[in-house]
């Protein structure tokens, strides 16, 4: 071939190799700078495992930082200043979890669809709309000018993760960034509030007048209250009452009215698994007193319930300041400081409160279209509004909204409908002052002292302390209502009449109480006999709480192995209880002699059930597709209009109710032309369910009944990617058990702990992941087989350095030092 | 075997200093200096001495080279295990494989690129040369193929 049609060819061919080379294609990121062996993908695999010594600089430390990590990859901070400990913390976490500290404020910021692309907008749209990123920016304004120390160790935490960015090679940043094709954004003092904001979404954000108005409309609001109530019918308050009562009490009839035609549904709960009842979601932690344990000392337990993810949401860490901290605990990455965790005097750990702290208010606005003006007190008041622009990988700007808001808080439609929110979380954030002075506390009541100006998300927080005390208090802001507002209601908008006062001067507290323990698992804090004052409606159902305080009070005392065994526990209230039901009603109807044969036979293998979800347990998923069939046929008013599954799924703890009212106009399906009683639905519930495991998966004793192929946890990578996630995991866990799961599986234990507050603090602990996020290394997920077979890790606690280092626990130091520049500056003068 | 170390070389170097970035770039200096070594001639019948093959040949031992000092850094067989796995359920092996054939087609295109433009300067009386079809002593003493072969194994044309 000539020359020049050659040229042509491989000019063209080039062409060819540099688009891919060069540019996205698709969801295949730019080929040349991954594969890159150098710069690329490839450097994921240098920074794997931790070098055994390594040094680096980090702009404004005063003196040098030893970090030294134990065979945990746990990193021990040894600073000589509160500031040095946040920048080296920043440094710290950055190097073990850059991406996912990025990708929680891009989440906070509305910003994923820069790095994801269009995809994502929907997800920006959300909480752009929300306003968190604005109150977080508010909030920090404020902060510099009330609390300048805590916006200094924002700033210093802040200098850290950057100092690490600063020094980072190209080939060394976090393998997603690569996939990305996206360089590690600054990290700014703010994106710690981005942070709490955050968790505030995921733990306080819970519209329940909405969910309720919804059911109203199906089953008329008297119905509604029943099925929704403000007090659970079955009442284990965390501040000790009397112990656990059975309430009960009679449901009203539904007032059935037809769906309204082409709503979205608000809760749409689809299909349902066999392990995805019982209120799969909640947290954990209970204490006991000196007199109730098996050491003589006060032991604490605690496991928060989350999301689970990789990498997880927690980071160990240890931080030393000599003479000033001295504590270990977990931190989330992003937040300079433990929030869960121990000193040498006190533990601590939480639960959410799940108290109602968002309103909704019915809105009437000059414009349908573009609102500039909503009524107020019989004036037409403006809007406060901005602009809000989504941009994508390229910069460019995809889309356009107008955000409003009201004096109450951001304008949203719901239905069409325009409500403003009036929420806590948007409102005023100094969580990070209290957990930073928690964390030095001596003694219960200075922790206690310390948390009492908590103001969102509500947390249950529960304290022991080497004296011996024990504690927990429900800390939030929680809105004082006018005389006549419920806050399970959506308010009337046109009048400042209908917001709130201000916060309640008081809130749920135990100490020290003469049943020897505490224990929280979400419930509502206080039994209503003993406070009435609204504090929400949205509680959990009690399950776990009863088969905590169950297993405490079944026993004197409690050694650490046994409540760490305590956290996994595969058995609880729940099924005991609706097993029951289920056996009672088929002897009522073998007593009538009308039983027919596949239910006595369904009947027959619930009865050999042992109530437990061990792994091989053969008779769980039984019951629980028996339940989840029995919910089907009872709440059939409810049913999704627009799909197969339910709108909404009232809570077991009324379920329990209604099996006691065996003549209810619940328990009619209106589907049908008969009109069934409970024996009836309870008995098509069995035989149903025995069918469908039979079809599905075989008879009873041929293994594939055992629960673990149900019973399963998902550990999804951030990105949800599954080569980079741990799918499928059987644990031992149920619905409504200490270690719940849900339908998707992708809830748990983020975090287990047991401490022991003796002369020598004893700790254990562990959570679904490990501490690096890098996917290569194998501390990425080390700590998982430990989690799914309910096991915790000796937890370090070294007095020193040389401690660790003589109990041949470190592994590896990084030397964190100010330039050299610096160093100089501060060399005394002679 | 000379243009094909030194470029493979040239790649390793460019690629560590200067990123993938370097490779074609690598690639295009390699494919013209065999082209400027086999200027003016036809390689149809030596395939794999042409300037795009000895390019794309550097580009794979240069990135393989690398990769290869990679693997003793850290766990550069699991990063292939992974991205594969991510992109689309490839074997670490099909990753590596991938990578390399990525340096070998970006590297023989430039290659095929620089080598056809310097054949045809070659080829053009502005800028011939005298010994032209000879080209320099030194390439017809270290390639006795290329200067003795006869014509129908792919000796230069010669005007």
């Amino acid at each position: 071939m000539r020359a020049a049609p050659r040229l042509v060819l491989w000019s063209a061919a080039l062409a060819l190799a540099l688009l891919p080379a060069s540019r996205r294609l698709g969801p295949v990121p730019a080929l040349g700078p991954l594969l890159d062996p150098v710069h690329g993908l490839w450097g994921v695999a240098y920074t794997a495992e931790l070098p055994d010594s390594v040094a680096a600089t980090v702009p404004g430390l005063l003196g040098s930082v030893r970090v030294v990590y134990d065979d945990r990859r746990v990193p021990h901070v040894f600073a000589s200043s509160s500031s040095d400990l946040y920048r080296a913390l920043g440094y710290v976490v950055a190097r073990d979890r850059l991406f996912q500290m990025e990708m929680q404020t891009r989440a906070t910021a509305g910003t994923l669809s820069e790095v994801g692309g269009e995809a994502l907008i929907e997800i920006d749209v959300e909480v752009r709309r929300l306003g968190l990123a604005q109150a977080a920016r508010r909030d920090f304004d404020r902060l510099q000018e009330d609390d300048p120390p805590l916006a200094d160790a924002m700033r210093a935490y802040a200098d850290g993760v950057n100092a690490f960015i600063a020094g980072l090679s190209p080939g060394a940043r976090p393998f997603e960034h690569h996939l990305l094709g996206v360089r590690p954004a600054p990290w700014e003092p703010v994106h710690t509030f981005y942070l709490l904001k955050r968790m505030g979404w995921i733990l306080a954000f819970a519209p329940v007048e909405l969910l309720k108005e919804r059911v109203a409309g199906r089953v008329g609001p008297e119905a509604a209250d029943a099925l929704f109530p403000v007090d659970a019918p079955i009442r284990e308050p965390i501040v000790p009452y009397r112990g656990a009562r059975w309430v009960g009490g009679r449901l009203p009839p539904p007032v059935v009215q037809p769906p309204p035609a082409g709503q979205e549904s608000a809760v749409s709960t689809g299909g349902r698994s066999p392990a995805d009842g019982g209120g799969a979601l909640g947290s954990n932690s209970w204490a006991v007193a000196p007199s109730r344990s098996a050491s003589g000392n006060a032991v604490l337990a605690g496991d928060p319930h989350l999301s689970l993810t990789l990498p997880s949401i927690w980071y160990e860490v240890h931080l030393v300041v000599p003479g000033e901290l001295d504590v270990y605990g977990v931190t989330l990455a992003g937040v300079p400081g433990v929030v869960i965790g121990f000193n040498r005097d006190v533990a601590w750990t939480f639960t959410n409160t799940g108290a109602d702290v968002l309103d909704y208010y019915r809105e009437q606005l000059d414009d349908s279209v573009a609102p500039a003006r909503y009524l107020l007190d019989g004036e037409w008041t403006p809007l406060a509004a901005r602009v809000e622009r989504f941009r994508g990988r390229d910069g460019r700007v995809l889309r356009s909204d107008t955000v409003r808001s009201t004096h109450r808080g951001p304008l949203v439609h719901v239905d069409g409908e325009p409500m403003s929110m009036r929420w806590t979380v948007l409102e005023g954030q100094r969580e990070l002052r209290f957990l930073l002075e928690a964390a030095k506390a001596r003694t219960v009541d200075e922790w206690l002292g310390a948390m009492s100006g908590w103001h969102a998300p509500a947390q249950n927080g529960l304290v022991a302390g080497r004296d011996g005390s024990i504690a927990i208090q429900s800390a939030g802001y929680f809105p004082l209502r006018p005389a006549g507002v419920r806050g399970d209601q959506v308010q009337d908008g046109t009048s400042r009449a209908s917001d709130w006062l201000g916060r309640a001067a008081r809130f749920p507290i135990a100490k020290n109480p003469p049943q020897g323990y505490l224990a929280s698992a979400n419930q509502q804090p206080h039994d209503p006999e003993a406070e009435p004052a609204y504090l929400g409606a949205d509680w959990p159902e009690p399950w776990r709480a009863l088969t905590i305080n169950e297993l405490l009070r079944g026993k004197e005392r409690h050694s650490v192995a046994e409540m760490e065994a305590y956290q996994t526990y595969p058995a609880g209230v729940r099924a005991r209880v609706f097993r029951a039901a289920f056996l009672t009603a088929v002897d009522q109807m073998a007593a009538r002699g009308r039983v027919a044969p596949n239910v006595a036979e369904a009947a027959r293998l619930l009865e050999e059930w042992d109530g437990r979800y061990d792994r091989s347990n053969e008779r769980a998923v039984l019951f629980e597709t028996a339940m989840a069939a029995l919910e089907d046929g009872v709440w059939d008013e409810l049913a999704d209009p627009n799909g197969d599954g339910r709108e909404v799924t009232p809570r077991e703890d009324v379920l329990w109710q209604l099996l006691g009212q065996p003549d209810s106009p619940w328990w009619d399906d209106r589907r049908t032309p008969g009109v069934e009683d409970r024996n009836a639905v309870v008995a098509e519930a069995l035989a149903g369910a025995l069918e469908e495991l039979r079809r599905e998966h075989g008879y009873e004793n041929d293994g594939g009944w055992a629960w673990r192929n149900f019973g399963r946890h998902n550990v999804h990578h951030l990105l949800r990617l599954p080569a980079l996630s741990r799918l499928n995991l059987p644990t031992a866990s149920g619905p409504g058990l200490l270690n719940p799961v849900s339908g998707a599986g992708s809830h748990g234990a983020s975090w287990r702990m047991v401490v022991e507050l003796g002369d020598q603090v004893s700790a254990r602990g562990t959570y679904p992941g490990g501490q690096s996020g890098n996917p290569v290394s194998r501390e990425y997920d080390d700590r998982l087989a430990h989690w799914v077979a309910g096991e915790l890790e000796e937890l370090r606690f070294p007095r020193s350095e040389a401690k660790l280092r003589d109990a041949g626990h470190a592994r590896a130091v990084l030397t964190l030092a100010p330039p050299p520049a610096t160093r100089r500056r501060e060399e005394p003068r002679p | 075997m000379t243009p094909l170390l030194v470029g493979a070389a040239a790649v390793a170097a460019g690629t560590w200093l200067g990123g993938w970035v370097a490779l074609p770039l690598a690639g295009g200096v390699v494919g013209g200096w065999q082209g400027w070594r086999l200027r003016g001639g036809s390689v149809s019948a030596s395939r794999f001495r042409a300037p795009a093959a000895t390019s794309a040949l550097a580009g794979v031992a240069g990135w393989a080279v690398l990769l290869l000092a990679g693997a003793a850094r850290g766990p550069v067989g699991e990063v292939a295990r992974l991205a594969g796995g991510v992109l689309g359920g490839l074997s670490g092996g099909t990753f590596f494989a991938l990578a390399l054939l990525f340096a070998g087609l970006l590297a023989a295109a430039a290659g095929g690129v620089c080598g056809a433009l310097v054949q045809l300067a070659a080829t053009r009386p502005a800028f011939s040369s005298p010994k032209r079809g000879f080209s320099s002593p030194e390439t017809a003493l270290s390639s006795p193929e290329t200067a003795f072969s006869p014509p129908e194994r792919g000796r230069p044309d010669r005007p």
